[in-house]
């Protein structure tokens, strides 16, 4: 068992760990977006906002066939209006649309970015290759990461009785597999639950056969005959009055517990049905949508305001109660602020789990196969080096994308694809740096230079935008005060790292009884 | 609500961990008795339910369970991290949740008593 966990451990393992970490940054995409949209960062909703949306709707699109509202919330205080001209194709490519201020209803110019999107996106079908390809791949080595974390818990079973225990002060082997178990059964409930969600919500890829229609379902149709009659020209005036949108919110409010995300518009000049979406679910068991926002939906006579209609979807079969519910716990679909920290802690431990792992499997081996003379077989060493590689050059790639998002020119041509070609640039040329240092000198180059580069970003933020920790700290502008404290905290972290593998950490070693603490200083070897 | 849902949380994770040889060792200096360890046992668990029941308040039960089960995952994370640095800092750790804790066992039972 041991042998199993150790190679499905290690040979998807470094692909795992991409997966972790970009999709434990992205509990936070639409925040992260945010963030990284700075020209959106002043925006503050007022009582009048949704109000001021229906207005700007008339003004803009008055012949328009449907229109949304994205409200702003907590994970973005903006307002964003869209709307489908006469004639537009389906889907969200036929929509035609604009962020505004959601206080002064100025509009404003985002820059052009993929933002937390790409991370998300890349957790689960990497990036540039065919779709399916991707998801299948991501989807094997999610299936071994189930495989993992089950022969783990037999291969380690002492967990249950060393529940609590780390020892970083014992360095070596030690402390690696003290961290890795810790990281893994406090988690426990976490990784298989988001594990075993992500192989259920890979299940069109992995077992097309399983599905009536051999995989194809929801993937869109023919898109409906395009209407050829060119209707009159309406200007504002001619669209009659809507309801006061203030009561028709407060219903939905009522009914479902939390406020609206979304307002939908359907034919604003004729029938004006207005119907509602949470700004998440209110169920666990809701299905969790394709979309930004689930299924649950309120609709109401847009003249009169009157409650029409209820749609939960309330699944009947058991069996697509379960797929819900999982789909919705791996996407947090109905997780407010506190959750979301929760499921993104947990998916740090989770991170802190495979990456603790992949060089447990080193050390371990190191260890075992050490040389008379000290060194280690060559194919560990090459390991080793793709674990630096996999663990600290995907960090630095990533701290790499937010700073190119700062650096980049704001009107530069592609710009969204340029913060990614950074992203794999700077990947690619972490991935080879370690093959060109001595092992632990790669270990601490590249985590200084991932806690520098996450250092820099806040202060990057202050260089410019104007909207850094002494603007948003004492506006409390959390998501974006929240981003750059945890950059810090992250350069902090690593950059302790970065000093106990080059071994000039002191560490404050307890003795068992608690009777005082020793100080004792340890040069740690190789990364050990 | 959630501060303290985390609070009794962790209370509960540590006088669970006094109950486990090695770490009644580390922080009480002995390995507790059968009898001390079954009351760690008791109280630990009882504590970790008040936290659920913290959660399903807040939350419902279906999200409540998810909540409790982050909840609880995070405040073992602090304390096993808190732990090998210094024993009194787990220690002051408990007691800074202690002085949280009669705030929600009231609202438990307003709770419970409201209905």
């Amino acid at each position: 068992m041991a042998w199993l966990h150790a190679w499905v451990g290690i040979l998807p393992g470094w692909l795992l760990f991409a997966v972790f970490l970009t999709g434990t940054i992205a509990f936070f995409r639409t925040e992260v977006t945010f963030w990284m949209q700075p020209e959106l960062h002043a925006s503050q909703p007022g009582p009048e906002t949704a109000a001021m949306a229906m207005e700007r709707l008339r003004t803009l699109a008055p012949n328009a066939e449907s229109w949304v509202v994205g409200l702003p919330e907590e994970r973005s205080p903006t307002l964003s209006l869209s709307w489908r001209e006469p004639g537009a194709p389906p889907g969200r490519r036929g929509l035609t649309g604009t962020v505004l201020d959601a206080g002064s209803g100025v509009e404003l110019h985002p820059r052009d970015t993929a933002g937390g999107n790409f991370l998300y996106r890349f957790h689960y079908e990497l990036y540039a290759l065919p779709r399916d390809w991707g998801r299948a791949i991501v989807g094997i080595a999610t299936m071994a990461m189930f495989v993992a974390i089950l022969s783990g818990v037999i291969t380690h079973r002492r967990i249950f009785k060393d529940f609590f225990t780390f020892r970083p002060a014992k360095g070596g082997q030690r402390s690696w597999l003290d961290g890795h178990n810790a990281a893994a059964v406090l988690g426990l409930p976490f990784h298989l639950m988001i594990t075993y969600s992500g192989l259920v919500l890979f299940i069109s890829t992995l077992m097309p056969w399983a599905l009536d229609d051999g995989g194809r379902h929801g993937r869109g149709g023919a898109p409906p005959d395009a209407e050829t009659t060119v209707e009159k020209q309406l200007t504002p005036a001619d669209l009659p009055e809507f309801a006061p949108i203030g009561p028709v919110l407060a219903q939905a409010e009522a009914l479902w517990g939390i406020p609206a995300g979304r307002i939908m518009v359907e034919d604003p000049a004729g029938a004006a049905v207005i119907t509602l979406a949470p700004r998440r679910n209110t169920r666990l068991s809701a299905h969790s949508g394709s979309g930004s926002i689930g299924v649950e939906r309120l609709h109401f006579d847009g003249r009169s305001g009157r409650l029409i209609g209820r749609d939960d979807n309330i699944e009947e079969s058991a069996v697509q109660a379960t797929n819900n519910v999982l789909g919705s716990l791996h996407r947090a679909r109905f997780a407010d602020t506190t959750m979301r920290w929760l499921f993104f802690l947990a998916g740090v431990a989770g991170t802190a789990m495979v990456g603790t792992g992949l060089i447990l499997w080193t050390v371990k081996r190191a260890k075992q196969q050490a040389r008379p003379d000290g060194t280690i077989p060559r194919h560990i060493e090459v390991m080793e080096r793709l674990n630096i590689a996999a663990i600290t050059g995907l960090t630095i790639a990533v701290g790499a994308y937010f700073v190119a998002n700062r650096l980049l020119p704001v009107d530069m041509a592609d710009r969204a694809g340029w913060e990614i070609r950074v992203f794999f640039a700077v990947w690619a040329a972490f991935i080879l740096h370690p093959f060109l240092r001595p092992l632990r000198v790669g270990w601490v180059e590249q985590l200084t230079i991932a806690a520098g580069l996450f250092a820099a970003i806040p202060l990057l933020n202050m260089a410019v935008t104007g909207s850094h920790l002494f603007v948003t700290l004492p506006a409390g502008s959390w998501i974006v005060a929240g981003f750059d404290l945890i950059c810090l905290l992250t350069a902090l972290g690593l950059g302790a790292t970065a000093l106990k593998v080059a071994g000039r950490w002191p560490v404050a070693a307890v003795r068992p009884s608690g009777r005082g603490a020793r100080v004792r200083r340890r040069a740690v070897g190789r990364v050990e | 609500m959630i501060a303290l849902a985390l609070a009794v949380s962790y209370i509960g994770m540590l006088v669970l961990c006094l109950a486990m040889d090695r770490h009644g060792r580390d922080v009480l200096g002995r390995v507790p008795g059968r009898g001390g360890r079954l009351a760690a046992r008791l109280l630990g668990s009882a504590l970790l339910a008040g936290a659920l029941v913290l959660c399903f308040d807040r939350w419902g039960h279906a999200i409540g369970t998810t909540a409790w089960l982050g909840l609880v995952t995070v405040a073992g994370l602090v304390l096993i991290l808190l732990l090998p640095f210094s024993v009194r800092a787990a220690g002051t750790g408990a007691r800074m949740a202690c002085l949280l804790a009669p705030l929600p066992v009231g609202a438990m039972a307003m709770g419970v008593f409201a209905g």
